[in-house]
């Protein structure tokens, strides 16, 4: 005999399913940045905000002052190694469920800048969701690594509550866009030449 | 020679032994004296009946121990290089102290200069010099736990030759208990928050709205009032410097558009102008031209960001997405121009990359009528609206003697009421043959500030119009050996243009030995290059002097005895960017 | 609902709590939207139609964010500012009018209520600065409280007005008071004091500086997460609403208007107040502290104090002896 399981109501698990789904499609489609910069890429983060990229339309144009009340912190920039302790401070005020994104090279690498006084990439003290390439990146680049997180927040199996159900949260794989996007960059044609404008 | 005449003024008066003059490709003039000389010389120079240097305008050092071409100079192991500017004879004075010994140290300028401080205490943090006679030293770039003192040539460049970086949460604890205020440390108040009942202490940045990035600012307030501010800098610096002794003299370009983020190819004009001095390279007319179209167009891109974001500190929430609209509109040009956005590293040395594109005029042109038409809207909605005169006239106000004391330049002298523009009191890279106006106020205010940076705007319109309609036929880049990469279209034919276009693209051209400074009245005021050259492939030292260091260290200055609001506007009037500050 | 049987109440109460709930929520889209069209760009459009879902999953994420208090705050007031925030503002509706014979309380000091509610609510700002015991929430608290000490006054002196033209207090006889006339044309000084108060009584542009992001970061709320600080947001837009409708009501009729059935006019007419309140928003800078208070010291009060006096002696002069 098997004791009874809670959880063998035949809707039990539909339920909750539904709701996670629920949360996690709330999540996804409500990403409120972290009004935080740290050199060059952020003129770009901001660029995303504004007319003619407008981050608005995905619904993250709140953009807030206060680590407790933000979704998601942009490493925008260099990450310098007298900035780094701060950065994951502020990193540790935000409120689960948060997310990084690394953006530019410096952030993801250190990019060009191999010298004494910057971090070799932010992820060697802040676990990153999605890196976004370029030096800065376009805010088209950033509107592509935003909504590439939202996909992956869509997939994100997180507890209901930190009191309800087991813990831990299961990310989706992060594969890279290089080897998935090789084929059709490959067959992409017209560029023009560059004499032109 | 008559540039030479304050080098005579100073042999005669302290004596031709005591004054040793140094040729330098530039043709500044350059005096060699010793320490115990030093302070007499440049109290002397600053407060002079006639012709006077009132501006400390660089404060430097260069770690010497490696150099090897250094003919016709005293020996020294460490040199200090002082960069006065006189407005009155329109000249800068370079004065230079030799130093011995692996610890070296000389009489501080601060009791001469108050500006001199922060001069100092980088001076200090990057190669150990001390200073005499002034509070103690403490780092400002690197964090209090830094070791070693990076501008030194034994000190590593790479972060990859330091080890992996890694902070356990014991070790940012500890850090950030470093980082932390303290008025003892800081030598600012007495020990503890006694300094009177009702003030604290509260830290804004180094992530703050308002900080335009990491700066951080400790406020000592009484309610609202800020009695007093301390600024904390270097959470931005990226060893600008350092890299210029690792890169080649071409890919060096690349790093110059990051010292000043917003203001893209205008930063890469000065290091250009400085090395082709060192060069001799002759720049054709068609560059110059160029050059000085993209520069004026990304002053207008820099000055937009700083008049919108202005606007936003002073609570206003729409104008910045209007002015970031016309931002894409010139970094539409930009983009056709050169391929990149806001750091096209684009010039060349001997000129730019490549020639402009087919119909590149028609779209210049009609950027330019459309903002004639968009400043005159936001003339309405900012520089009239009442509710912002409120905010910002009479903020911050400063005079044109404060300003020349603490090294002001670029708009923030302009506002003060000096008429000092470099591009027409030392036409360089061309702009002799543009017809412009430079805008000047009275107030020295934030108000003002603003009213500048705008007219600034309209004036560049009218150089690029200028340029526009006077573009001159012919080369895009100089025909030098030392001008890289050298053209291309001969190497598929013989190998001797083969093998040299190989070695100056892999290794970059050799520059002969000596030093050359070259300044640009840049985005947020005056930017130089003071470059070092010793016979190779790589700079010898770099200095970059940036308009925002001196700029944030006089906000303590403006901000005493106003609000915490004023503080915002201050901030944002003054134009700054932290890797204009911290490089 | 007037009438006395216990379950229409309940059901008025229900119907009115998730109306103004559910306006406030649209005015957040509104809101977004309607700044998108003055910035030209477009604002949400991606999740539901016109976007509209978007406050959906904001309040979704927000009410699943973890629900934390800081270990340094004064964790009970901490806890309980924000609801007084809210509940304040809900509990003012109850005198609205929404309808003929749709109101859930129609007190005959219905007024006094708005504005006595009107005043706590501050206090769940100045609580929440203090509780939190962040230097940059203490500052917005301190903000909060100076400029509502200074805007209380007149408003309700503005209002007194409108009270001296209906020869009650009850906002049920206010709008029956208007049958004839607008009260905004002969209350227009009244109208133009009473809207600048609202806009400080809700915190918004010019007027925000108790969370001047520029400034204070986050101002008052700066250390509220999830749920709490979705209290202080969803207050923010209640008590815009709240002040639209007391608008229309007192100045505008009321749910007045030819043809539409009065729920509608009374809706139409809250929404384009609402709208109005936006749009100030995105257009005026922020005045300092200082500057705030002196303006309505120094020439909000007298206005009000003037538009009492004159409406009084018209007021006696046309009523005649009694």
């Amino acid at each position: 005999m098997k004791a009874p399981d809670p959880s063998a109501h035949p809707f039990a698990d539909i339920q909750l399913a539904r709701r996670a789904d629920l949360l996690a499609w709330g999540r996804s489609r409500s990403l409120w940045p972290f009004n935080f910069g740290l050199s060059c890429c952020y003129v770009e983060l901001a660029t995303a905000l504004t007319s003619k990229y407008d981050l608005a339309r995905f619904g993250s144009e709140i953009i807030r002052g206060s680590p407790r009340e933000a979704d998601v912190m942009v490493v925008a920039g260099t990450v310098f190694k007298k900035m780094a302790p701060i950065v994951r401070h502020m990193w540790e005020q935000m409120m689960e469920p948060r997310w990084v994104i690394s953006m530019g090279s410096c952030a993801g690498s250190g990019g060009m800048y191999d010298i004494y006084s910057v971090v070799q990439g932010v992820d060697s003290f802040l676990p990153v969701d999605i890196y976004i390439q370029g030096c800065p990146p376009s805010p088209d680049s950033f509107m592509r690594g935003l909504t590439l997180l939202q996909e992956s927040i869509e997939q994100e199996k997180r507890p209901l509550s930190w009191v309800v159900g087991p813990q831990g949260v299961v990310k989706p794989a992060r594969p890279s866009m290089r080897d998935i996007m090789r084929d059709e960059r490959r067959v992409r044609g017209g560029l023009e030449p560059p004499d032109g404008i | 020679m008559e540039r030479d005449a304050i080098l005579r003024e100073l042999a005669e008066t302290f004596g031709a032994e005591r004054i040793h003059a140094q040729e330098t490709a530039d043709g500044l003039p350059t005096a060699w004296v010793e320490p115990g000389l030093l302070l007499d010389l440049l109290s002397y120079l600053k407060t002079a009946r006639s012709g006077a240097y009132p501006m400390l305008y660089d404060l430097t050092a260069i770690d010497e121990r490696e150099r090897s071409h250094r003919e016709g100079q005293p020996p020294s192991d460490f040199t200090m290089v002082y960069q006065l500017l006189s407005f009155e004879r329109n000249e800068d004075l370079r004065i230079k102290v030799a130093l011995e010994g692996q610890a070296p140290s000389v009489p501080s300028a601060t009791c001469l200069w108050p500006s001199a401080d922060f001069y100092e205490r980088e001076v200090w943090d990057m190669f150990g010099i001390a200073f005499e006679g002034r509070p103690a030293l403490r780092r400002i770039l690197m964090p209090p736990w830094w070791e070693g003192h990076p501008l030194r040539k034994e000190h590593p460049a790479r972060a990859t030759d330091m080890g992996r970086f890694g902070m356990s949460e014991d070790e940012q604890a500890a850090m950030l208990e470093e980082l932390k205020f303290d008025p003892v440390k800081w030598q600012v108040d007495g020990p503890g928050p006694e300094a009177g009942a009702g003030t604290f202490y509260i830290n804004i940045g180094p992530q703050h709205p308002s900080a335009h990035g990491v700066l951080r600012l400790v406020a000592k307030l009484e309610g609202e009032v800020v009695v007093d501010l301390y600024p904390d800098i270097g959470y931005h610096h990226r060893g600008a410097e350092k890299m210029g002794e690792r890169q080649s003299w071409h890919t060096y370009i690349p790093y110059t558009d990051r010292i000043d983020y917003l203001a893209g190819s205008m930063n890469e004009l000065p290091y250009l102008l400085a090395v082709e001095k060192l060069a001799g390279i002759e720049v054709p007319e068609r560059a110059l031209v160029i050059r000085v179209m993209m520069a004026e167009l990304f002053r207008i891109i820099s000055h937009l960001v700083f008049y919108g974001t202005f606007s936003q500190d002073v609570g206003q929430m729409s104008p910045v997405f209007y002015m970031f609209n016309d931002r894409e509109r010139a970094f539409d040009i930009v983009e056709a121009v050169t391929g990149g956005r806001m750091h096209p590293g684009w010039f060349r040395i001997g000129g730019v990359a490549m020639d402009l594109p087919r119909g590149w005029d028609e779209m210049v042109l009609a950027f330019v009528k459309h903002m004639r038409g968009t400043l005159k809207d936001y003339d309405a909605a900012i520089m009239r609206s009442s509710l912002f005169k409120a905010r910002t006239v009479g903020v911050g106000a400063l005079s044109l003697g404060e300003a020349v004391e603490w090294g002001a330049t670029g708009p923030f002298l302009r506002a003060c009421g000096l008429d000092w523009d470099l591009r027409k009191k030392r036409p360089y890279g061309g702009y002799e043959r543009f017809d412009f106006d430079v805008p000047t106020a009275t107030g020295g205010d934030s108000y003002d500030r603003l009213a500048i940076h705008v007219e600034e705007m309209r004036q560049s319109l009218r150089i690029i119009e200028q340029c526009v309609a006077g573009m001159p036929a012919g080369p895009y880049k100089a025909d030098h050996p030392l001008a890289v990469p050298p053209p291309k279209d001969r190497t598929m034919r013989d190998i001797e243009t083969l093998i040299d276009h190989f070695l100056a693209v892999s290794w970059g051209p050799n520059l002969p030995p000596g030093e050359a400074c070259a300044t640009v009245e840049a985005a947020k005021g005056q930017n130089s290059y003071y470059l070092v050259s010793d016979g190779g492939g790589m700079s010898y030292r770099t200095r970059i002097r940036t308009p925002s260091f001196a700029h944030i260290q006089m906000a303590p200055m403006m901000a005493r005895g106003l609000t915490i609001s004023d503080l915002v506007v201050i901030l944002g009037s003054v134009d700054y960017v932290l890797a204009d500050v911290d490089r | 609902m007037s009438e006395t049987a216990g379950f229409p109440i309940v059901a008025g109460i229900l119907s009115v709590l998730f109306g103004v709930l559910i306006v406030a929520a649209l005015s957040i889209w509104l809101e977004r939207r309607l700044l998108g069209l003055l910035q030209q760009r477009s604002g949400p459009n991606r999740v539901g139609p016109l976007g509209l879902l978007q406050v959906v999953a904001d309040t979704v994420k927000i009410f699943a964010k973890e629900n934390w208090v800081p270990p340094f705050a004064d964790k009970v007031v901490f806890v309980l500012a924000p609801p007084i925030v809210i509940a304040t503002a809900l509990a003012s509706f109850a005198v609205v009018p929404l309808a003929p014979g749709f109101v859930v309380a129609d007190f005959n000091v219905g007024l006094l209520f708005f504005l006595g509610m009107s005043s706590l609510a501050v206090y769940g700002v100045a609580l929440s600065g203090w509780a939190s015991n962040s230097k940059f929430s203490l500052l917005g608290s301190v903000r909060a409280v100076g400029q509502m000490v200074s805007y209380e006054v007149f408003m309700g002196l503005s209002l007194l007005g409108v009270v001296a033209q209906a020869g009650s207090f009850s906002l049920v006889d206010i709008v029956n008071a208007q049958k004839g006339l607008w009260n905004c044309v002969p209350q227009a000084l009244g109208f133009a004091v009473f809207f600048v108060a609202s806009l400080a009584e809700t915190r918004r542009v010019p007027f925000d500086l108790p969370e001047a992001e520029n400034e204070l970061v986050a101002g008052y709320h700066t250390e509220y997460s999830g749920f709490k600080f979705a209290m202080f947001y969803l207050g923010e837009y209640v008590g815009v609403t709240l002040n639209s409708a007391i608008i229309v009501t007192l100045f505008f009729g009321g749910w007045s208007g030819p043809f539409l059935p009065p729920i509608a006019w009374f809706l139409v007419k809250t929404v384009f107040f609402i709208a109005v309140f936006i749009l100030v928003r995105g257009s005026l800078p922020r005045p300092r502290y200082d500057q705030l208070i002196s303006f309505g010291w120094k020439l909000m009060l007298p206005l009000a104090l003037v538009n009492l006096v004159a409406t009084g002696a018209i007021v006696l002069a046309t009523a005649g002896p009694r």
